[in-house]
């Protein structure tokens, strides 16, 4: 049986068993990886995942179940989700789910290229890019390449029915190096929907020379400066720091920093930031959400206005809205096992006219942060962290590498203290988003 | 075929395919997950899955694959496939290093004393709903409240091509609280979770309307919190946070695989000192009960307890079977994997500072200007540089020994091969939670412990 028609069975199956509405999801995903360890390819892996994801509403209550047998019955899994929707209250804020509606046609979601790879054009991709990361000092290089190719499946009681396809392709690379019993690192990663989408050999390149760099990271100090942040800390800010506290989930709870915010002023005039979930080649970018509406664009941030919140169907019908199509499954969108929830898509920044350079230069003595690990408290809006990767910036220029050295600002001021923008947009994984500069950013270092 | 039989049989196909080594994890997983917001049902989901993990070792490189299709055809079909990614895995390995087993298969049924099977699904959610009243009637101000009640039951078997057969069934609990609290304007989270391997009683003496009160309790202590202060403090740690703190300034970087990858600050450092005298840092998945507790890991071998760093010494690395072979050590159990989806690395499992001398008001003495913190929100670590941080719920600002001023949302920071030798007290009152932890996309439940210690020369990130 095709996947579709076990979600369109298993459908029917709970609301004969009694649910008032329900939905399935379904996945096929089969994912290639194979690692790198110290310069020798030591491990692959083929992981096909298939099964389906069930859920079942009672008088609002929210039962889930999932199967990895499609020649199972069923009924089974239906009935398990429909008695666990009966053993929780009532909800009157659940309205409906979904209904039927047309799908987006994106284009760059597919490359046949991702889903024809073999286990050996991975290892010999591999050992191609390996030699570029070798350089004096260098002491272990690492990578990981991951092809991957899925479909998804939905269908519900009010008759949605969709079915989706596409590819992506995972790089990361992971250098050490050694000066003694002084060690340094520095790592690269990203994903496209397209082979050619990533710059491998520029990446590995940059993570060697980095690793090689960082010998020579000294302490910075504790201070308040303005700060460039460029490259992956720009997710922490606009992915993790933005689009996640527009969580309509969040926000109709009071759970976010920007909870009493909308419609409100937030941020410097230039600002606008969008969650387009139906961009061309965009890495989270799809046909449908986890619940099948289709995906869309969503208007989040603009003249510094909070404008959109980030809906699936449970909280648009709550709050009385269509919903943006962001509906999500905890564990991410190829997994069937999670509960329905809601994630940004693609986040879009609109960029500046900046150069990093200028910004660098402007600065004059700071700090260029590039990453952290770190992400926001959504409740109260604390940015908190330890820059991964990070540079002292002295007489307007990038000057040494930094260590144990943590910076901290509350979202709020930052999105107000953005004094520039840059004009060239960084893409990482599902963010394009522009350098900034922040002024007043609090520095706390060992020296 | 008997799924056992199945994964035997599975064995013998990839040694008849010309594997030096192989085996094969039978997992199947069953449960529950009842999540409770604000007074609805967010989720009720029941759990029951069942996987055969396949693993092949081909000169040096290894070939992963699972299948939850349990017939002979299936299972044939995913052998051939570990092999052949084994083989071109392995094409350029060097290093030809045999595995070595030389442990006896194991085997253990935990059974929980108060099973959650007797309780209905709906006395499961009204406990969710009982936490989070719990919650809202302790004080108005708590305004959002979240409730995770999950039950799971883990059945293992392991068979491998050195003869190893071990099974394990394992029941775990956990119980989780969050709370959000908001007046004038500020809204703080609190957040508190118990559980571990076994039964009810694993929530025992702190059920769960304690963990619940404890959640709101933290986060109307919260509302009075101001920005912590930014520099490099002495800090007295609560066990909670020190747990958290050996975790990641020490653990990760004593896993083998990423000594074996060039990855880690305490490569070649087995038998020197790293830290003060004070300082014990043990691994034991044998401690019953805990959240962490591995009687068996998930390559079969039987886990025991490891001393990592003793008197200041580092002792031991943490091993699975490929790394304990490559560095001539006996294997510890370490090697364990997230599901039957996942291939097993080496991770921990209870992860403490053992018991010191000091009793935890003299941590405090003498501190002219310190900070104790409390409760832990997550932590990293960067294993080759060495560098680490992990975020606390609480700090307090410490000044001639007692305590002042409440902070909030303070990262600490410091470096894997100075901070246990600035460790300088270390208290006895040890004690352990829940937590998982996560490493190559894959989360295994771990415990962490430890008694109050006091830590010098940390840097806290904070407000100027």
């Amino acid at each position: 049986m095709q996947l579709l028609d076990v979600c369109r069975r298993a459908v029917e199956e709970a609301v004969r068993a009694g649910a008032d509405a329900s939905d399935a999801y379904g996945v096929e995903a089969n994912i290639l990886k194979v690692v790198l360890e110290k310069g020798v390819v030591k491990r692959a892996s083929a992981t096909h995942d298939v099964g389906f994801g069930i859920r079942a509403v009672v008088r609002g209550s929210q039962g889930y179940s999932y199967s990895t047998r499609l020649n199972a019955d069923p009924r089974e899994v239906a009935v398990k989700a429909f008695r666990a929707a009966r053993a929780g209250p009532p909800d009157p804020d659940f309205k409906s789910l979904p209904t039927p509606s047309s799908y987006p046609s994106i284009s760059g979601l597919y490359d046949s290229k991702i889903a024809s790879m073999g286990v050996e054009d991975l290892v010999d991709l591999c050992y191609s890019l390996v030699d570029l990361a070798k350089r004096d000092k260098v002491y272990s290089i690492n990578m990981s390449v991951e092809a991957v190719e899925f479909k998804r499946f939905v269908a519900n009681s009010n008759g949605v029915e969709g079915v989706d396809e596409g590819t992506l392709f995972a790089f990361e690379v992971y250098v050490t190096a050694r000066d003694g019993i002084n060690m340094a690192s520095s790592s690269e990663a990203n994903a496209s929907r397209f082979y050619g989408g990533l710059d491998l050999q520029g990446m590995t390149l940059k993570a060697s020379e980095e690793a090689v760099k960082y010998l020579n990271a000294k302490s910075y100090k504790s201070c308040t400066a303005s700060v460039v942040f460029s490259d992956r800390v720009l997710a922490t800010i606009f992915i993790d720091g933005v689009a996640s506290a527009l969580n309509a989930d969040l926000v109709q709870r009071g759970r976010s920093y920007l909870a009493e915010k909308v419609g409100e002023k937030v941020a410097v005039e230039k600002l606008t930031v969008v969650d387009d979930g139906a961009r061309a080649g965009g890495l989270l970018s799809m046909k449908f959400d986890c619940e099948g509406t289709p995906r869309g664009r969503t208007l989040l941030i603009d003249g510094g206005f909070v404008r959109g919140l980030l809906h699936n169907s449970y909280t648009s019908g709550k709050a009385g809205v269509k919903s943006t199509g962001n509906a999500s499954r905890v564990g991410g969108d190829l997994d069937f096992r999670g509960r329905i929830a809601i994630s940004p898509s693609n986040v879009v920044v609109e960029g500046g006219d900046w150069s990093l350079e200028e910004m660098i230069e402007e600065v004059k003595v700071g700090v260029l942060v590039e990453d952290t690990d770190d992400s926001p408290n959504i409740a109260t809006g604390d940015l908190s962290a330890m820059m991964t990767k990070g540079y002292a910036i002295e007489g307007g220029e990038v000057k040494y590498p930094i260590k144990q050295t943590l910076f901290a600002i509350n979202m709020l001021d930052l999105l107000r203290k953005i004094r520039a923008l840059g004009k060239r947009r960084v893409k990482r994984f599902g963010l394009e988003a522009p350098p900034i500069m922040v002024s007043d950013v609090s520095i706390a270092s060992k020296a | 075929m008997d799924p056992r039989d199945l994964a035997r049989r599975a064995v013998e196909i990839c040694i008849e395919l010309g594997a030096e080594f192989a085996d094969a994890r039978l997992l199947s997983h069953s449960g529950l997950r009842v999540e409770v917001a604000d007074g609805r049902v967010r989720e009720v989901k029941s759990m029951d899955e069942v996987g055969l993990a396949l693993r092949c070792f081909v000169g040096g490189g290894w070939g992963f694959t699972s299948t939850s299709i349990l017939m002979l055809d299936e299972v044939e079909r995913a052998c051939r496939e570990a092999f052949k990614l084994a083989k071109a895995a392995g094409q350029r390995v060097e290093e030809k290093a045999s595995l070595k087993c030389e442990c006896r298969g194991f085997s253990i049924h935990v059974k929980p004393r108060v099973d959650p099977l007797n309780l209905s699904v709906e006395e499961k959610v009204e406990m969710c709903l009982g936490m989070e009243r719990e919650m809202r009637e302790l004080d108005s101000r708590v305004r959002s409240t979240s409730s995770v009640y999950l039950e799971a039951r883990e059945e293992l078997f392991v068979v491998n091509s050195l003869g190893l057969e071990s099974t394990a069934i394992m029941p775990t609990l956990l119980v989780v609280a969050s709370a959000y609290a908001s007046e004038a304007g500020v809204t703080q989270r609190g957040y508190e979770s118990n559980g571990g391997v076994g039964g009810l009683e694993v929530l025992e003496p702190k059920g769960p309307k304690a963990v619940a009160r404890d959640a709101a309790q933290e986060a109307l202590e919260l509302l009075k919190a101001k920005s912590p202060p930014a520099g490099k403090f002495t800090c007295i740690l609560d066990p909670e946070l020190a747990g958290v703190f050996i975790h990641e300034a020490f653990g990760h970087a004593c896993e083998a695989d990423i000594v074996l990858s060039g990855g880690s600050i305490l490569e070649g450092m087995i038998g020197k000192s790293v830290g003060s005298r004070e300082v014990v840092v043990k691994d034991d998945p044998t401690l019953k009960g805990l959240f962490g507790y591995t009687p068996v890991d998930s390559e079969g071998v039987e886990g025991r307890g490891t001393t990592i760093v003793e008197m200041g010494t580092l002792k031991s690395y943490l091993h699975s079977l490929e790394t304990s072979s490559r560095m001539s050590a006996k294997p510890t159990g370490n090697g364990r994997a997230q599901g039957y989806m996942n291939a097993p690395i080496v991770r921990m499992t209870n992860t403490f500072i053992d018991r010191g001398s000091w009793k935890v008001e003299e941590l405090f003495e003498g501190v002219e200007r310190g900070v104790y913190a409390k409760g832990s929100s997550y932590g990293y670590v960067d294993t080759a540089k060495g560098e680490f941080v992990f975020k606390c719920s609480r700090l307090y600002i410490v000044e001639r020994g007692e305590l002042k001023q409440l902070c909030r949302d303070a990262a600490l920071s410091g470096f894997t091969l100075e901070v246990l030798r600035n460790v300088d007290a270390v208290a006895g009152d040890l004690s352990f939670k829940p937590g998982l932890c996560g490493k190559e996309g894959q989360w295994v439940r771990v415990s962490t412990g430890s008694p109050h210690i006091r830590v010098r020369d940390v840097v806290i990130g904070g407000m100027l």
